[in-house]
């Protein structure tokens, strides 16, 4: 089925013009005035058979098949037929006797008019006889020299007399013209063979027969999936709207009958298509806990595991087949906003924080968590040198060319702040042939008052709602940044009594973003623990060492019953793995952890693409 | 006649060409016409799509087939044997003083007999040109002999018939009355003479059947055959014309646009 498609769809691109021309010149023929179009606007009667007396014997002649008599100007000829064509307009031979004298005749150029104004009846007047030679371009088929008589009337009127036999092979006229346009566009007659057996079209033809049978086949499967139930009423039907953690997130009332895909469509959530709901590209999936029975369709397109996790085509399905569907994060609605810098420092070495504000001057709505996802336009700069805290590097750092595109960054404040705040770790370029990262280093080389377009924020990564219980927080390097928004969300809450434990790893001591902040806080608020830990740390270093996920571990008996917390880790992918795996073991439920990834998700099942956040 | 052609389709096609790239600048716009188009495309042709399958099987019998060999030219041998005039007794201006009011006067051959044929008040007439005698009409025997004759092929006759009133659909009734000799073969080749003129006037074979066949599928009428203007080629054809055309659309959109297979445009890092 998924080659009768794609057979369809290639043929069509082939044969697509070709079946149109075939169309538009058959409706052509149906609507034309056939007299007309056949070049008999000017024609005139056919004469009376005369009859004779008085003719002159028959000449003696050799090499003749055929006499006959014939009338050409009220004068009586013996034509005399030495080769008979099967048909009038193929090559024939003729002579033309008087049959009153008994001498030879021949159609010159006087008795060509005469006959061409005999059988005219426009208003005409004659302006051109010439002989012509086939082949002859109004007539395709005649393979006899013939007079052209052409008349000055308003449809350029010519008229064709054979020369050897003095018939008449035809009135030309633009009707008849523009007729031939359409029958040289419908047999694909290039070569004015005035036939329909040429090479092209019958090539034509048998792609427009597979066009067909493939179109047939898909039909027939479209009726089995039952794809052809006429949409006679309309019922509303509420659908509700699932994020991609697959909670609620709206409810649109929709047309039950509509397909899933134009249902959305009309509510303003388009999602993406390239086959426009032909269910061949496979781009509107959705995923729906309570997904139907899938179509073939689905099946062609999607992967066993896709079809099992209760993703379908939106195009595939009618919106009353559903209750709730989750949309692909791209296509849920997002706000657009211009942000304006108006302080950048390095952190540490390679951590420079950005403070931004809304140009259009409101507060961001969203949950202690989120990202920013920014638009990284392309262009041509400098790669940003990371900076040793305090001291200032030289700029004579290599150009690169930066692409177009986007990169997710997370707030590290929480909502209600007047100033958005980002952690941005600079990427520098592994070698000297490699590009640097492209959104850091944009972001790390804007000054104060230049402005970037920002598209969320998105919530995805947020807090347990409605759960009093202690929280852990842990992460590293850049990972600060939504572990610090949920924190100071945490500490704002001022009457609350929840303990916050926060673990966080780096390098050395010059790698402890927010050092001091994080001090002066957990002076100020004895619920929140602060535990930094140093892998590499200098001599001094009197805190924890190794690595972050050990710590948590080795302070078990601070943190209480371990499946009585709950906990947020952001950090390289092998820490979020390595505490996953720890808690798990210590009986800490799914539910209990949650966590953000930068780059890849740390448990490999479920998502085999490059995480798209 | 050729630079007209060129110049209607140069037009079509630039002005597909420029629909399509005002729609390549508005992406959204192309992706709702696409989902339209696709609709119109699904439903019409879902009506229409069987006329469709008969268009194409029947138009591809018609070019697949040479027209000459449809026409049946090569069941009959060609006909070019010459009138020895030593044969030709009875001049013209003898046939003239007998019938005055003949028309059509042709002097040809029967076989290899000279012959005057003529019609008089409508009524076909032959008269021996080597004694100046009025025929009578050919007989059975006649007509087989003279079928033999003229047929191309080897096999025997199966069947021959006079057709005095009715003439079947592949014969012209203004030939009435004629000869229907059948011939044994796969295509069942069948030569029509003229009972009065003793001339082959049509010769049919199965494919010329079948073409015949084609073409009334083809221009959709049901009944005689003559008329391509009967109103439900009319309607299907502009109802054909929409289906493809969205058809046509959907073709274009879906090769103009950048098939990025899966997920969206953005990239995470
Ligand atoms: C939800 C979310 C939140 C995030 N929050 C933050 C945050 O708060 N702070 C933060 O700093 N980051 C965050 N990130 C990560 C961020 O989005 C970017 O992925 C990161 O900044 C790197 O992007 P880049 O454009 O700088 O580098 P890219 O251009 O993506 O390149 C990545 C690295 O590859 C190297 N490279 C380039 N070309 C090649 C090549 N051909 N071969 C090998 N290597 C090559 C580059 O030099 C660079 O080191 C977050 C990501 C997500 C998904
Ligand atoms: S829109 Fe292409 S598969 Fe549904």
């Amino acid at each position: 089925m998924k080659l009768v498609k794609q057979l369809h769809k290639w043929v069509s691109l082939l044969v697509g013009l070709q079946f149109m021309l075939w169309l538009i010149s058959g409706v052509y023929f149906n609507f034309m005035d056939h007299h007309k179009a056949a070049g008999s606007t000017y024609l005139a009667d056919a004469s009376e058979p005369a009859t004779f007396t008085a003719l002159a014997p028959l000449p003696f002649m050799q090499g003749v098949e055929e006499v006959r008599l014939v009338q050409l100007l009220d004068k009586p000829y013996y034509l005399l037929v030495k080769q008979r064509p099967l048909y009038a307009y193929w090559l024939g031979q003729y002579e033309l006797v008087d049959a009153l004298t008994g001498k030879p005749s021949q159609i010159d150029s006087a008795m060509a008019e005469q006959l061409a104004r005999a059988s005219y009846t426009g208003p005409g007047l004659l302006f051109e006889v010439t002989l012509q030679q086939p082949p002859i371009a109004d007539l395709p088929k005649e393979r006899n020299a013939v007079w052209r008589v052409a008349f000055d009337d308003d449809i350029q009127t010519a008229v064709y007399v054979r020369q050897q036999s003095g018939e008449i092979a035809g009135h030309v006229d633009t009707h008849r013209r523009w007729r031939d346009v359409f029958f040289t566009l419908h047999f694909m007659d290039y070569a004015s063979e005035g036939s329909f057996n040429n090479v092209q079209i019958m090539i034509m033809a048998v792609l427009s027969l597979w066009l067909a049978v493939t179109g047939i086949i898909w039909i027939i499967a479209l009726v089995k999936d039952g794809q052809y139930r006429p949409a006679l009423s309309q019922t509303q039907h509420g659908l509700q709207l699932l994020n991609v953690q697959g909670v609620p997130a709206g409810c649109l009332n929709l047309d039950g009958n509509a397909s899933l895909y134009d249902g959305l469509a009309k509510a303003g959530q388009l999602l993406p298509s390239s086959c426009g709901g032909g269910g061949t590209c496979g781009l509107c999936k959705v995923q729906s806990p309570d997904a139907p029975a899938f179509t073939s369709a689905d099946a062609e397109v999607l992967s066993e595991q896709e079809l099992a996790q209760g993703w379908r085509l939106a195009c595939q399905h009618q919106v009353k087949d559903f209750s709730g569907v989750s949309l692909p994060a791209q296509c849920q609605k997002v706000e657009r906003h211009e942000l304006q810098l108006t302080s950048a420092r390095f952190v540490t070495g390679n951590i420079k924080e950005l403070t931004f504000r809304t140009l259009a001057g409101m507060p961001l709505a969203y949950q202690a968590g989120a990202y920013m996802r920014f638009d990284i336009p392309a262009g041509h700069q400098p790669s940003v040198l990371p900076e040793p805290v305090g001291q200032s590097v030289e700029d004579n750092s290599k150009p690169f060319e930066r692409r177009a595109c986007q990169r997710n960054y997370s707030l590290a404040v929480p909502e209600g702040e007047r100033e958005l705040v980002f952690n941005i770790r600079l990427h520098c370029a592994p070698s000297q042939h490699l590009p640097p990262g492209m959104g850091s280093n944009y972001l790390c080389h804007l000054q104060p008052g230049d402005t970037v377009t920002a598209f969320g924020p998105f919530s995805e990564f947020k807090m347990i709602e409605g759960s009093q219980k202690p929280v852990v927080l842990l992460g590293a390097g850049s990972g600060m940044a939504p572990l610090r928004a949920i924190l100071l969300a945490l500490l704002q809450q001022q009457d609350a009594q929840r303990a916050v434990h926060f673990f966080y790893g780096a390098r050395c001591e010059d790698d402890l973003l927010y050092y001091e902040e994080m001090m002066r806080l957990s002076a100020l608020h004895s619920r929140l623990s602060y535990y930094p830990v140093l892998s590499q740390p200098s001599g001094q270093w009197t805190g924890a060492t190794g690595y972050v996920q050990d710590t948590l571990m080795l302070n078990q008996e601070l943190l209480g019953e371990l499946t009585e917390l709950e906990y947020y880790l952001c950090g390289p992918v092998e820490m979020m793995q390595q505490t996953i795996a720890m808690l798990k073991a210590a009986g800490v439920a799914d539910e209990a952890i949650r966590f953000d990834s930068f780059g890849q998700f740390p448990s490999s099942g479920t998502d085999k693409h490059e995480v798209k956040r | 006649m050729l630079s007209a052609t060129a110049i209607v389709l140069i037009v079509i096609l630039a002005l597909l060409l420029s629909w399509l790239f005002y729609l390549r600048r508005r992406p959204q716009g192309a992706t709702s016409v696409m989902a339209k188009a696709r609709k119109y495309h699904k439903w019409l042709m879902g009506i229409i799509g069987i006329q469709f399958l008969i268009w194409s099987i029947s138009g591809a019998y018609m070019v697949l087939v040479d027209i000459d060999f449809i026409h049946g030219d090569h069941l009959a041998k060609p006909a070019d044997a010459k009138l020895n005039m030593a044969d030709v007794q009875v001049d013209i201006t003898h046939i003239l003083a007998h019938y005055p009011k003949a028309e059509n006067i042709t002097l040809s051959l029967l076989g290899s007999l000279p012959v005057w044929r003529l019609q008089l008040d409508g009524e076909k007439l032959m008269v021996d040109a080597t004694n100046g005698a009025a025929m009578p009409p050919l007989s059975e025997s006649q007509a087989i002999r003279l079928a033999k004759d003229l047929y191309s092929g080897s096999s025997q006759v199966v069947s021959s018939q006079l057709l005095i009133d009715h003439a079947p659909p592949e014969l012209s009734p203004r030939h009435l009355p004629v000869w229907r000799i059948e011939f044994a073969g796969m295509v069942s080749p069948t030569l029509y003479i003229t009972q009065q003129h003793g001339e082959l006037v049509t010769r049919r074979h199965d494919f010329w059947r079948v073409f015949d066949l084609m073409w009334k599928l083809h221009i959709m009428d049901y009944d005689d055959g003559a008329d391509i203007d009967n109103w439900l080629l009319r309607i299907l054809a502009i109802v054909g014309v929409l289906a493809a055309l969205s058809g046509l659309i959907l073709t274009i959109l879906r090769f103009a646009q950048p098939t990025s297979s899966k997920g969206g445009a953005h990239e995470a890092g």
